[in-house]
């Protein structure tokens, strides 16, 4: 009967040990799969922050580089482009960028476009002979500066 | 029997094995897991590294369009950074050579301005070479020019 008791006891034991090592592991896999979710959540976050704004930078500054002429609209908004004849108007509204390319001037205007980029505002002002693309995305908001001609 | 006895006995030993077993488990998903938690650690300060040489390009990138127009850095760099400049170690303005010391980003990035001029009768050959340093290391550099006609030195 001693015998017995004893046993019952050692089992116990054993059960609850086992379970306490399985409960600090299953503790330990959330506490790593959380740091985990949080830092891949910051990277994607820090990714789209970071390159969204400079992508659509780097778009705009481009087209205002390859094209003959530039002249802003909508008090900054938009920009049309003209190249060799066609028109191309590149404009911020409904939280993105579009652009739309027209053939006359008459054409002209802030609808059509296609979405290129998704942005919460983009600007571009004229500093004489430097133009300022300003956007912002997701709250951040990023600059450059280009030169006229 | 008996020897089964002095060895632990014959039921006890499996339960011995399962909790060595289990430690051995938990020893290795402990390792794994710190793995993990180091390559999230790397990837993080990577993603921030990478965001903050995307920024620094761009503004090096505006400081060059800036400087190719006007020749003058401390124009540039006060249309490029506007009210977020704090000039530590200001350009010396009587010499050729010149350089300046910029803290940006809140202090984490400094901007070294390093500018020569080459005087001549048709006009003013600027050089610039701007270096952006983060803990003492260099994270990019780039170098422009600007040439100025009708701005040499004045005629003795």
């Amino acid at each position: 009967m001693k015998k017995y008791r004893n046993k019952t006891l050692s089992d116990t034991v054993s059960t609850i040990g086992s379970m306490l090592l399985f409960l600090m592991f299953a503790g330990c896999l959330l506490m790593i799969i959380a740091v985990a979710a949080g830092t891949y959540s910051r990277i994607s976050s820090n990714f789209d922050k970071t390159f969204g704004s400079s992508a659509s930078l780097r778009y705009i500054s481009n087209k205002l580089k390859s094209c003959d002429s530039a002249e802003l609209v909508g008090q900054g908004s938009g920009i049309v482009l003209r190249s060799d004849g066609i028109f191309d108007v590149i404009y911020f509204g409904d939280n993105g960028l579009y652009e739309k390319t027209v053939m006359s001037d008459t054409d002209i205007g802030f609808s059509g476009g296609d979405r290129i980029f998704e942005l919460n505002g983009m600007t571009v002002s004229d500093l004489g002979n430097l133009y300022k693309i300003t956007v912002v995305f997701n709250g951040g908001e990023n600059s450059t500066l280009i030169r006229k001609g | 029997m008996s020897a089964l006895k002095a060895f632990g006995g014959g039921k006890r030993r499996p339960i011995n094995l399962f909790f060595a077993e289990i430690i051995i488990a938990l020893l290795f998903f402990s390792v794994s897991g710190a793995v993990i938690i180091k390559v999230f650690a790397t990837a993080d300060m990577k993603s921030q590294q990478s965001a903050r040489l995307e920024r620094v390009i761009i503004l090096a990138q505006s400081i060059a369009e800036a400087y190719s127009e006007s020749g003058d850095f401390n124009m540039a760099a006060e249309l490029v950074f506007g009210d977020d400049l704090v000039v530590e170690k200001p350009a010396a303005a009587d010499s050729n050579i010149g350089e300046a010391t910029l803290s940006i980003e809140n202090g984490s990035v400094y901007l070294r301005a390093h500018e020569s001029r080459v005087f001549t009768d048709a006009g003013e050959l600027s050089n610039l070479t701007v270096i952006f340093t983060a803990n003492e290391d260099e994270i990019y550099s780039l170098e422009c020019s600007a040439y100025i006609r009708n701005r040499g030195e004045p005629d003795e």
